[in-house]
Parts: structure tokens; C-alpha cells; sequence
């Protein structure tokens, strides 16, 4: 009963709803600036719908004899000087003489434009035992460890962490979990734009409509200027604990809807039919030469399933954080205010930390640090977020910092002067 | 009962009240004081909003705040500044704090007519409050604190900003209120309270200063209170020489009311002392009665 009047609060701020519209609009457009791609990657899609996903002998050589005609065909076909007989389609639209002045028509041109990508996937399928072969993890740690200038103690962890990413990637090349058809990375970068692009803007969207949500049903009763009456009814000042509840359910229902809504127009702009069960780890994800390796092998939705609920946590975190902040301030813009300047800073000062010592890794294992990379998560990466455990680690500890902190906070307001 | 037992309030460095010892029994206290005296740092500890730095205060022999809920619950508060959702109606607000108050569905529905008709809101209970007169939030906060049926009752300052009628609606509601409970009431206008308080508490310099009925404190200046004509001459060496607390101008005469040890003078005429002359005596010399007076 007062959970349900204290949501009715939230939802009557009209600055939530304008907020909520005014983010599925703009990621709208954001996910519809990137659609002209969208007929280029059904020339993915169409490939898995005739061979599947998996790469392995079989399927090659069925693609294999598919290619073979996309070849004899393209051999067959002379540039303006008359020559002819290339093998692949990007052989022949290398050739400037033919580029320049196509003697065929525009249809055909666009069919050899698709087969030139039919072409890069099934080249690349047929690359990627020998691509991994040449992946050292060892000496990608050495670099690491060189790019970033890691000392002593800090930089034998990244070596220890990128060791156990070497067994990893040695067990991912037994379950052949990098070998599967992908919107090619190299060219669209798809998982960075669904999990880093698209995550980010989701991931600060939601920490502004999660800080007014929460900061405005804290703080109600002392903008309002009804504090003095509420919290000297029956139930006083433990009115907190179900405005906490109402902040928490509120979230709930915006992060669900936010990104309900987003994903929903991700996959009505990007067909992924038939792609939902490839593992994340699959080399067409990678978009350098060093490609991206999940800890545990995790398919495209349970990836996605995944980031939902690191959000969700990340969300009910911060959303603690700003419990905590009003009930010390009492005031939405000191809170909203507070909250990005101790963002900012979470974000800034451990860029300042020596990297010579543990503290170095111990200092990135914030929310703050996690939310700026989440293409990467569960992933040997990156050096500070490389542990396996990474997220679970930084999820769990802060969620008992932070329920310690709302606890303090409560009873410290049980007992405080109000005005 | 309520016992304000041996209560300091220190703001920082600055002391409020200084070892306030009061009781109450069931009835209408008004705690009459000019501005800045402390009433409402005596009723914001009354109301567990905020707590004695020395002292404690008891009802029914135990400390209000190791009561908590139990104490709430028989509570009811009328801040100075009554705060209110401007968009939503009294009834919508009152079902509210009925919520917080544990009041049930039914038992709120009720009460809360009862109470709106009873502060003659009855026409309005679906109005956004926003469009209300002062006059009008007022009552709502009264309507307000009696959901719960309080066995305390503390309004602070609830007239100010009335006009006379409401002020005077206000106090029959409150009679009518007044049996089997404690009200207390502060205010810095002696008409308030005078004809309906039980007993006056006076604050001054941080103390008690009197806490008695009004035809007790009124006696305080029996034969000390006079009136008289004096001339225009006279006037200035009539200012020095006594306390003039009312002064009318009748033809080209002045009539003073004024304070003596004693009757000096034929022409002085002895006058019954109200609990305003008193207030003014008492606060004569007081810096925060600058201005304060109507
Ligand atoms: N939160 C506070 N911090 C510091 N000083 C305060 C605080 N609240 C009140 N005071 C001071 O304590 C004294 C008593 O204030 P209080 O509000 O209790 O007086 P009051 O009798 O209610 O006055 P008024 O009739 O103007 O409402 C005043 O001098 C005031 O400035
Ligand atoms: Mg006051």
C-alpha cells in the first residue's frame, strides 16, 4: 500500500516519462543510422540458413562447391583491355580497368559486389585454424604489459591472468567455438556496436533515470516540504524502507522497459535468425588480430542475457549509491550532482594508481571502471577486467559495501535532527 | 501524561532552552511566547523531530523515543510550515498519511469525512490543493493530525497567516476537540489562547516562566496596571517615567495603560489586567519582541 503510493510519486514526475521517451527515440535513430548495413549482413544470414554455422570440413566443402561456381563465373567475365580469368571476385574488382567501367550490368555488378563478401567469409572460414595458430597469448601479455607500463607484482598478475587465458583459448580451439559463421567483425564490428556502443548509451541513460527516480523518493518528503508531517505519523521515519523498495521497483520497471524497448528495435532493424546460439567467442566477432575470447563458452543470447542482468546489478548499485546520498543530502540536484562527480572520480582516479602493485588491479574493480567496457565482459581482454571473475567479484563486493552503507545511512537517520 | 523533564536544547554553540520542566495532563496548553523564544524547538522534541541535548521527555512515565511507534501513534502534529502535495486533493492526501498513520482502508474512508466535514472541507475533498487558501491548508492540517485520534495534539502557530474569522473558526474547532487529550499550542497572539487555554506556558530568556491558568497569570499585575490622560506636553517625561503598555488618542488627550510599583496619583484610575498586559510587561524588554507585535 504505501510501496504502490510512494511508486505513484515517481511515475506522476513527468520528467521520467519525457526521459524514458526521449532515450528510446534517441536510440532509435542511433541503432537506425547504422541500418544501411542491414543488407549486407542478410548476405551472413543467408549463408547460415544454407550451411549452418558451424565451420567443419563438411560444411566447406559444401560452401566450397557453392564458391566454385561464384568462381567459374567470375573468370569468365573480361575488362575492357580483355582480360579475364580471375579466380576470386575481389581479384576482379581489384582490377581498375574493370571497376572503372563494368562491362556488365548494374545487377550483375551488385551480384559480384555480394559474392566479393560471400567470398571474404569463405575465405576467412577456411583461414581461421591457421589465424589461431598464430594468436600468442603470451606474447599479447607482453605487450600488455609493455602498452600499459606494468611493473614488479602488478604486471606477474596480468602475466598469471593472460597464462590462464592461454589453457582458455586452448580449450576453445577443441570445442571449435571460434569456428562459426558471424556477422564478419573485421568489417561491421556488430558486437561492439550492440554490447560497447549500444550498452554505454544504455548503461547512462539508465544511470540518469535511475538517480532521479531514486533521489526523488528519498528526497520527496524534504522538497515537498511534507518531511515534518510524514515522519512523525505511526510509521515515522521508517518510511525510508518502503520509499527503498518503490526506488528498486521503479528501476526495475524503467531498466526493463529502456532496454526492452532498444533491443527490440536492435532486432527489428538486424536480423540475427539463425545466430541467437553462436558462441560470442566465434572468430568473426574479433575485430583485431587478437579476437575475443570468453571465459566460458556463451552463446550470442545467453551473452545477451548476461549483460541484462550485469546492467540490472550495475543499476541496483548505483541506485543503492544514490539511496545513500539522499538520505545524507536531501536534495535531488545535491544528489544527482554528487553522483557524477563520485562517477567521474570512480571512473579518473584509478588511471592515477602506480601500476607496480596488486592495488593497481584492486582499484578497477569498481562499478564505475566495469560499466565502461561492457563488450568485454567475461572476457580475457583487457588487462584490468581479465580475471574470470571480474565481474562476479566487483558485483558482489560492492553489493555488501553498499547494502553496509544503506544501513549505516538508515539507522543514522532514525536518529538524526530533521528541519 | 506528558513530562518535559529538565529538557536543554543547544543548537551548535548556541543554547535554545535551558532546563524546561513542564507537565501536561489532558487539556489546552497554549505556549504563548513572542518570536524566536524556542516554542518551536520545544514542540519539534515534543514531535520526536528532533531530540533534548539534556533532559528527556516522558509519556506515561517512559521516554518518547524508546516508545517510538507507540508514541507516534498517539501523536498528532501540525508543523509551522504545514507541507502538502500540491496536486493532490485532501482526500487523496489525508488517505495517504492515514497509510502512514496504519489506519486501515475502511477506518480512514470514514474518518476522513468525518473529519473534512468537521473542518467544513466537505465541498472541496476532490480539489487540488494547490488552488487552496492559507485558510484552507490549515484546516487540512488539522484534519490531518486528528486521523489518528491523537492523545497528543500539538499545533504550532496554526493561526498565523488567518484572517480573524478563521482564526476564530479555528478556535471553536478546537474546544470541540479538546476532551481527552493534551493540545498544545503555540502562538505569539495572546487572543489565540486566551479564552480557550486551560493553562498559558510562558518561555522567556530560554526558561519557563510561568505556567499557569490565565486569570492566574492576568493577577500578576494587580494593582500595578492604571490607565490615564496625560497632555501632550506631558507626554515625553511620561514615556520615561513608566512602562506604557497601550496608548489611545481621545481629542486632544492621550490615555496611556502603564505599569507602577503603585498608585502615585488621584487621576489614576486602576485596571483590570488581561494576560495581553501581562505578555507585553513581561516582554517589554525583550530584543525578539521587536516588531513582532501586531
Ligand atoms: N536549526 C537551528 N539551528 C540553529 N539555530 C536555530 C535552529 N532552529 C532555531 N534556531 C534558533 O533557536 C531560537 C529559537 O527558535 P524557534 O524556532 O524555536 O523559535 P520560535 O519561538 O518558534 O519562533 P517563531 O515564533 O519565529 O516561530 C532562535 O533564536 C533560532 O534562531
Ligand atoms: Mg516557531
Amino acid at each position: 500500500m504505501i510501496i504502490k503510493q510512494e511508486l505513484l510519486k515517481i511515475f506522476r514526475l513527468p520528467i521520467v516519462g519525457i526521459l524514458l521517451l526521449f532515450f528510446i527515440i534517441i536510440n532509435g535513430l542511433f541503432i537506425w543510422s547504422h541500418s544501411y548495413i542491414k543488407e549486407e549482413l542478410s548476405v551472413l544470414t543467408s549463408l547460415v540458413d544454407k550451411y549452418g554455422t558451424a565451420i567443419n570440413e563438411e560444411m566447406l566443402a559444401q560452401f566450397g562447391g557453392d564458391y566454385q561456381q561464384i568462381s567459374d563465373w567470375v573468370s569468365t567475365i573480361e575488362d575492357l583491355n580483355g582480360k579475364s580469368g580471375y579466380e576470386h571476385p575481389s581479384d576482379l574488382l581489384a582490377d581498375d580497368e574493370f571497376f572503372l567501367n563494368p562491362p556488365i550490368s548494374d545487377k550483375e555488378f551488385n551480384q559480384l559486389l555480394e559474392y566479393d563478401l560471400i567470398e571474404t567469409y569463405y575465405r576467412t572460414a577456411q583461414d581461421i585454424d591457421g589465424i589461431y595458430e598464430n594468436v600468442n597469448v603470451r606474447a599479447r601479455a607482453e605487450e600488455t604489459i609493455d602498452l600499459y607500463g606494468f611493473q614488479g607484482e602488478a604486471a606477474e598478475t596480468v602475466r598469471a591472468q593472460f597464462e590462464k587465458l592461454a589453457d582458455r583459448k586452448e580449450q576453445l580451439i577443441e570445442n571449435g567455438e571460434h569456428k562459426h559463421l558471424f556477422f564478419y567483425g573485421k568489417i561491421y564490428k556488430m558486437h561492439n556496436l550492440l554490447f560497447k556502443d549500444i550498452g554505454m548509451i544504455l548503461i547512462f541513460e539508465l544511470i540518469i533515470l535511475a538517480v532521479l527516480i531514486t533521489g526523488a523518493v528519498t528526497n520527496y518528503e524534504f522538497e515537498q516540504k511534507t518531511a515534518l508531517v510524514t515522519y512523525t505519523t505511526k510509521i515515522g521515519r521508517k518510511l525510508v524502507i518502503p520509499k527503498l523498495f518503490a526506488a528498486i521497483t521503479a528501476n526495475t520497471a524503467v531498466i526493463i522497459s529502456l532496454i526492452g524497448a532498444t533491443l527490440a528495435i536492435y532486432f527489428l532493424v538486424f536480423n540475427y535468425s539463425g545466430l541467437w546460439h553462436v558462441p560470442i567467442s566465434s572468430y568473426f566477432n574479433a575485430i583485431t588480430d587478437f579476437p575475443y575470447i570468453t571465459w566460458w563458452n556463451i552463446s550470442f543470447i545467453e551473452y545477451i542475457g548476461l549483460m541484462l542482468l550485469l546492467i540490472y546489478l550495475v543499476m541496483m548499485l548505483f541506485s543503492g549509491m544514490t539511496y545513500i546520498l539522499s538520505i545524507w543530502l536531501k536534495n535531488t540536484y545535491l544528489v544527482f550532482i554528487s553522483f557524477m562527480v563520485i562517477l567521474g572520480l570512480g571512473v579518473l582516479i584509478p588511471g592515477y594508481i602506480p601500476l607496480s602493485t596488486n592495488f593497481s588491479h584492486y582499484i578497477h574493480q569498481t562499478p564505475f571502471f566495469m560499466i565502461l567496457n561492457p563488450h568485454e565482459w567475461f572476457m580475457g581482454y583487457s588487462p584490468f577486467t581479465i580475471s574470470p571473475y571480474y565481474e562476479v567479484i566487483t558485483i558482489s563486493s560492492w553489493a555488501v559495501f553498499v547494502a553496509g552503507l544503506i544501513f549505516v545511512s538508515i539507522r543514522r537517520f532514525y536518529r538524526q535532527a530533521l528541519h | 501524561m506528558l513530562v518535559i523533564e529538565n529538557v536543554s536544547k543547544q543548537y551548535g554553540n548556541f543554547q535554545a532552552l535551558n532546563s524546561i520542566q513542564l507537565e501536561f495532563q489532558n487539556g489546552i496548553y497554549g505556549l504563548l511566547a513572542p518570536n524566536g523564544a524556542g516554542k518551536t524547538t520545544l514542540i519539534k522534541m515534543i514531535a520526536t523531530l528532533m531530540f533534548p541535548t539534556k533532559g528527556e521527555i516522558l509519556y506515561n512515565g517512559t521516554n518518547i523515543v524508546a516508545l517510538d511507534d507507540k508514541y507516534r501513534d498517539v501523536l498528532g502534529y501540525l508543523p509551522q510550515h504545514f507541507g502538502y502535495y500540491k496536486n493532490y486533493s485532501p482526500e487523496k492526501y489525508l488517505f495517504y498519511l492515514a497509510a502512514l498513520k496504519g489506519l486501515d482502508k475502511s477506518t480512514a474512508k470514514q474518518r476522513i469525512n468525518e473529519l473534512l466535514t468537521l473542518v467544513g472541507l466537505e465541498d472541496v475533498t476532490r480539489k487540488k490543493m494547490k488552488k487552496f487558501s492559507g485558510g484552507m491548508i490549515q484546516r487540512v492540517g488539522i484534519a490531518q493530525e486528528m486521523l489518528n485520534d491523537p492523545k497528543v495534539l500539538i499545533l504550532d502557530e496554526p493561526t498565523a497567516g488567518l484572517d480573524p474569522k478563521e482564526r476564530a473558526r479555528f478556535r471553536k474547532i478546537l474546544t470541540s476537540l479538546a476532551r481527552d487529550r493534551i493540545i498544545i499550542l503555540s502562538t505569539h497572539i495572546v487572543s489565540d489562547v486566551e479564552s480557550i487555554a486551560n493553562q498559558i506556558i510562558m518561555i522567556k530568556e530560554k526558561k519557563v516562566l510561568y505556567q499557569d491558568t490565565v486569570a492566574h497569570i492576568s493577577n500578576q499585575l494587580k494593582g500595578m496596571l492604571f490607565e490615564t490622560e496625560v497632555s501632550l506636553a506631558e507626554e515625553d517625561q511620561f514615556r520615561d517615567n513608566y512602562q506604557i503598555i497601550g496608548e489611545r488618542q481621545e481629542q486632544e488627550k492621550l490615555i496611556f495603560r502603564f505599569v507602577a510599583e503603585q498608585r502615585l496619583e488621584e487621576a489614576w484610575q486602576e485596571v483590570i489586567p488581561t494576560l495581553e498586559d501581562v505578555f507585553l510587561h513581561v516582554y517589554e524588554d525583550d530584543q525578539t519582541l521587536a516588531g513582532s507585535m501586531k
